[in-house]
């Protein structure tokens, strides 16, 4: 106990009951008190604990759906990308003229009953053959 | 006697603390049950003098000893004889927001009386004695309750005191001395008007 200059036997009577008051308290707790302390502050509690903090919840929740975004990018097919053929394109470079099988392969027409039908159906629509010339350069043998 | 190497609670100087916290910092668990041992009973105390009831004082050791054992290795804590003001800063901190929260949901203090059951006469007044000490202290203002609370339920010196609420000892010293004189005559009151109530009935 401490005593100030003022300090009065009452003074050191309080006191000496607020000592008690403070050990009853501190004999408080029962057995297994000390050891539930001890638990709480073990290790895998506190990796546990951890990441309870709302913070480190909310960095979790981003790292994960990053990581599953990244997952379901890597797993998914990617179509094949291969460079369109000139035909494709549409533009042929002059003394480079298609083939029939390519034109026909570019018209998705894969035998001549095909090609009659691409014949009579560009006659129902009067396409003038200028139109089907634009861009493009037949050969002699075709259409 | 001792746990392993390490010193028992008599033993316990600011070297021999300083070597258990270094211990605990680096998760050996021989040296947190020694710290446990060494503090947990007086973070309870203190708790429980503000809080009122068991369980509250519990989680509040609880989460002290939770945040010591987060800190403690990440901060590779250096003891230079502080270790009991930074438990008992962070346990005063833990107090502070609980208080805070209760006041917001409107909860008081709960005050318990002292268990009055077989025990003697004696024992039975200064149980009422201690009874009516716990209600008076509740009436106190805060920082009257702080330093009282902190001097005789955590048992820290003035100077850890002073420097846990970062105050000049002299101050403190003031303060705990204008607590007593109104413990006493609270105290007095109503010892007064309990031997009125007394002769009245």
């Amino acid at each position: 106990m401490t005593m100030t200059p003022e300090h009065r036997p009452e003074d050191t009577r309080l006191e000496g009951l607020l000592d008690d008051l403070g050990s009853l308290d501190r004999a408080e707790p029962g057995p297994g008190f000390e050891q539930r302390l001890l638990s709480a502050t073990e290790p895998p509690t506190r990796r546990l604990v951890f990441p309870l903090r709302p913070w480190w919840l909310g960095a979790s929740c981003i790292g994960a759906g990053m990581a599953a975004a990244l997952l379901l990018v890597a797993t998914t097919p990617q179509p094949v990308v291969t460079e369109p053929s000139s035909i494709e394109q549409g533009v042929v470079a002059a003394g480079d003229e298609p083939t029939d099988t390519e034109l026909l392969e570019a018209f998705g027409l894969s035998s001549e009953f095909d090609t009659e039908l691409v014949l009579i159906q560009a006659s129902l629509v009067d396409l003038e053959t200028t139109d089907l010339e634009a861009g493009w350069t037949f050969g002699e043998e075709s259409l | 006697m001792s746990i392993g190497s390490i010193p028992a609670h008599d033993e316990a100087s600011p070297e021999n603390v300083a070597v258990i916290v270094a211990r605990a910092g680096r998760g050996d668990q021989v040296a947190w049950a020694e710290l446990i041992r060494l503090y947990a009973r007086r973070v309870y105390a203190f708790g429980k003098s503000r809080l009122g009831d068991p369980e509250a004082a519990e989680e509040l050791t609880q989460s002290v000893f939770a945040t010591v054992a987060e800190k403690l290795p990440r901060q590779g804590y250096q003891e230079q004889g502080r270790f009991e003001a930074w438990l008992f800063r962070i346990a005063g901190n833990r107090l502070r927001d609980e208080m805070r929260r209760r006041k917001r949901r409107g909860t008081q203090v709960e005050i318990r009386e002292e268990d009055a059951s077989q025990t003697t006469a004696d024992q039975r007044e200064t149980s009422d004695e201690l009874g009516a000490l716990r209600a008076a202290i509740e009436k106190l203002p805060e920082a009257d309750q702080q330093v009282v609370n902190m001097r005789h339920h955590a048992q820290l010196s003035f100077k850890q005191i002073a420097e846990i609420l970062d105050e000049p000892v002299g101050t403190l010293l003031a303060r705990h001395h204008r607590a007593l004189k109104k413990l006493r005559e609270m105290m007095e009151t109503d010892t007064r008007s309990g031997k009125m109530t007394g002769s009245r009935s």
